[in-house]
């Protein structure tokens, strides 16, 4: 496996059917290995040891919204670098561009098809890493 | 382990999306707990927190229903997601109108997601070998509301034959007899669709298939959809299969398989005949009763739904008929709809307070006509029965005497009435003139004048008045003001040049606006040109110079003369 290839994903969202659906989406039809967080305090301490390749982040949560989560973990040296895409139930196509301003690589819209979800997945993060 | 059974991705994804749509009354009913406290609206500062509290939840769920498959419930929590965010932008007072629209918003949410837990409930195995022999086809648009409701008339041992939307012609019975054809309001020109499905049943196995309305709300417009459908019945929400199927078994009587059935009460043969005609084109079964006396007879042995009644006939006035109809014990719900003598006799009724949509004034506009009887069916048979009656038996006998005392002339297909009989002095073939005119000594005067030169005059006040005196007695010539109350000459040009029996006449237009007593050549050009008069005189007018335009304007006849 090279140092490109997308192989851990860690999923954030305070909604359990969600994680469970994307994990489902992300283990069964990626192949990728899954760790799931119900909130950003959580994702912030497992994602040091955990070591995603991408950190898929809901955005609206209690307690830490998305961009306060990417916030804290850019403010991290052990996660200053892992690119993180925004799952978001957007309004306004204005919402999308802002989250992608902060610093994501890419934002993935809600509700999302379980079957191609890590398709796209996969697809903002070959882009991101081709650049 | 959830999955231990499960055989592949969707069968996991199938399950995940069951467990969810299980859930969802419950999600919904959270919302709708936390949207009580934004009843009746308030002060921003106070209601902020609900209001944000509502729209995280409406956003988590229209981020996830659609994940699982409930396109439907993402799509409706996202408008009532819209509303709430719009009014926490605004920072402005919450009013209660606007508690009012969250408050339906959540409601239509919640019957979505009964309708997906209903789908989500595991269903009762039935037997595979025991295909059902009888069907129903349903036109209704893709949704998860659709989908369950499909699900529990199949349940209910019916198979049923989705169409999603009036392109999809695919409609065979496939084997199984079909029942009926179930059309849901919200699918465009879907009256159109199943009418042609059932003639097409119809024509293929000689079945008479009942037409089912099934609409989310019972209002008037859907009532009317459903008689444009030819629906036997109409279904309101809650749209439950048990409701459905009720209907479809109780729609087996013979009786409720008829069309809608109207009885025409018109002496005028020619009229009669146009009624019946679009009545029967439109799928109705129609009967013309010529002769007043005959229609308690006919009523005994044709169950009709509406009756269409002229107010103008020649041997028994329409309300005294209207009258011993809604008397008698067995007809009191059935709808009488009346034709008036024109749209004068109409204006009389609203003086005194009778609402003039219960009559179609003459001369009568076929699609206008069918159209009104399309409302009085839908009130007969889906909404209020007998209310009608209810709305205009007290007010027959007012009616009566409105009618005796304004009585008007009868059309020109009818025996002419003495009022048009031309002035002593005039010969019975002399040409015709009408005057319209707001000013009633212009009209005498002028009156006189035409009758001195051998013209026959006659009178309107109105253009409405004006319209209908020259539909009945098609003058030679029409002279008009333009400024005139109750229908102006605007009005007047436009419904001569609509009406194919009085398109032709020539008109001549009499107005007050003058530049300094000269022609005005913009307003020539205005009745001339855009309303299609052939002449235009300033008054103050010179009677001669009237005359001597209106010689001119006369066509010639056959024999050479004017």
């Amino acid at each position: 496996m090279t140092d490109t290839a997308l192989c851990r994903v860690l999923h954030v969202d305070d909604e359990s059917d969600i994680r469970e659906v994307a994990r489902l989406a992300l283990e069964d039809v990626g192949g990728f290995t899954v760790e799931s967080c119900a909130s950003g305090a959580q994702a912030l301490e497992k994602a040091p040891s955990f070591g995603p390749d991408v950190i898929l982040l809901d955005v609206m949560m209690p307690g830490m919204s998305g961009p306060e989560v990417l916030d804290a973990l850019r403010g991290r040296p052990e996660t200053a670098d892992i690119p993180v895409i925004f799952m978001t139930a957007k309004v306004q196509a204005q919402e999308v561009e802002a989250l992608t301003k902060l610093g994501a690589i890419g934002v993935i819209e809600k509700p999302f098809d379980p079957m191609t979800m890590s398709g796209q997945v996969a697809e903002i993060w070959d882009r991101h890493v081709v650049r | 382990m959830l999955f231990g059974n499960a055989r592949s991705t969707a069968d996991k994804l199938k399950a995940l999306g069951a467990a969810y749509g299980a859930a969802l009354p419950g999600k919904l009913q959270e919302l709708e707990t936390a949207a009580r406290a934004l009843s009746g609206g308030g002060a921003f500062e106070e209601l902020s927190g609900p209001l944000n509290e509502v729209r995280m939840l409406a956003h988590k769920i229209a981020g996830t229903a659609g994940t699982f498959g409930f396109q439907a419930i993402t799509d409706q929590a996202r408008e009532v997601e819209k509303s709430l965010l719009a009014a926490i932008k605004a920072e402005a007072p919450f009013t209660a109108e606007q508690a009012a629209g969250i408050e339906r918003g959540i409601a239509a949410l919640k019957a979505l997601g009964s309708a997906a837990a209903d789908t989500a409930a595991p269903a009762r195995a039935a037997p595979e070998e025991a295909m059902p022999a009888e069907s129903v086809v349903l036109l209704a648009p893709q949704g998860e509301a659709t989908d369950a409701l499909a699900g529990q008339i199949e349940r209910c041992g019916y198979r049923v034959r989705r169409i999603g939307d009036a392109a999809d012609t695919d409609t065979g019975p496939g084997g199984a007899r079909v029942r009926a054809i179930l059309v849901h309001a919200d699918v465009p020109q879907g009256h159109k669709v199943c009418r042609r499905l059932r003639e097409d049943f119809r024509r293929t196995f000689r079945a008479n298939v009942p037409i089912l309305f099934l609409s989310q709300s019972g209002d008037y417009r859907s009532r009317l959809q459903a008689v444009r459908a030819g629906a036997s019945a109409f279904i309101a929400a809650p749209l439950d299969a048990a409701t459905i199927v009720r209907s479809i078994e109780e729609l087996s009587a013979a009786t409720m398989f008829a069309p809608y059935r109207i009885v025409i009460v018109e002496d005028d043969d020619v009229l009669a005949g146009q009624c019946a005609e679009a009545f029967e084109g439109s799928g109705y079964a129609a009967r013309i009763v010529k002769d007043p006396a005959d229609l308690l007879d006919r009523l005994e042995t044709f169950e009709a739904e509406l009756i269409v009644m002229d107010l103008s006939l020649a041997v028994v006035n329409g309300v005294e008929l209207a009258k011993l109809v809604w008397q008698h014990d067995h007809y009191r719900d059935i709808a009488i709809l009346f034709l008036s003598p024109g749209p004068e006799f109409n204006a009389r009724l609203l003086q005194v307070g009778i609402a003039d949509e219960f009559f179609v004034t003459r001369p009568v506009d076929i699609n206008a006509l069918r159209a009104v009887a399309a409302r009085y069916l839908a009130d007969a048979r889906f909404g209020r029965r007998g209310a009608n009656r209810a709305d205009l038996f007290p007010h027959l006998d007012r009616i009566a005497e409105l009618k005796t005392t304004g009585d008007t002339p009868r059309r020109r297909s009818d025996a002419r009435p003495p009022a048009s009989t031309p002035p002593e002095g005039v010969p019975d073939d002399a040409p015709k003139v009408l005057v319209v005119d707001d000013d009633r000594h212009l009209v005498d005067a002028i009156a006189i004048k035409l009758s001195e030169h051998g013209l026959e005059p006659l009178k309107a006040f109105t253009g409405e008045q004006g319209f209908r005196v020259a539909w009945e007695e098609s003058p030679d010539v029409i002279i008009t003001d333009y400024d005139m109350p109750g229908g102006s000459g605007d009005y007047l040009l436009g419904r001569l040049k609509d009406a194919e029996e009085t398109r032709d006449i020539p008109v001549m237009v009499l107005t007050a606006h003058t530049l300094d007593g000269q022609k005005d050549y913009a307003l020539e050009r205005e009745f001339i040109g855009r309303l299609g008069a052939v002449s235009y005189l300033a008054k103050p007018i010179s009677l001669d110079a009237l005359v001597a335009e209106i010689d001119r304007l006369r066509p010639v006849r056959s024999d050479g003369n004017r």
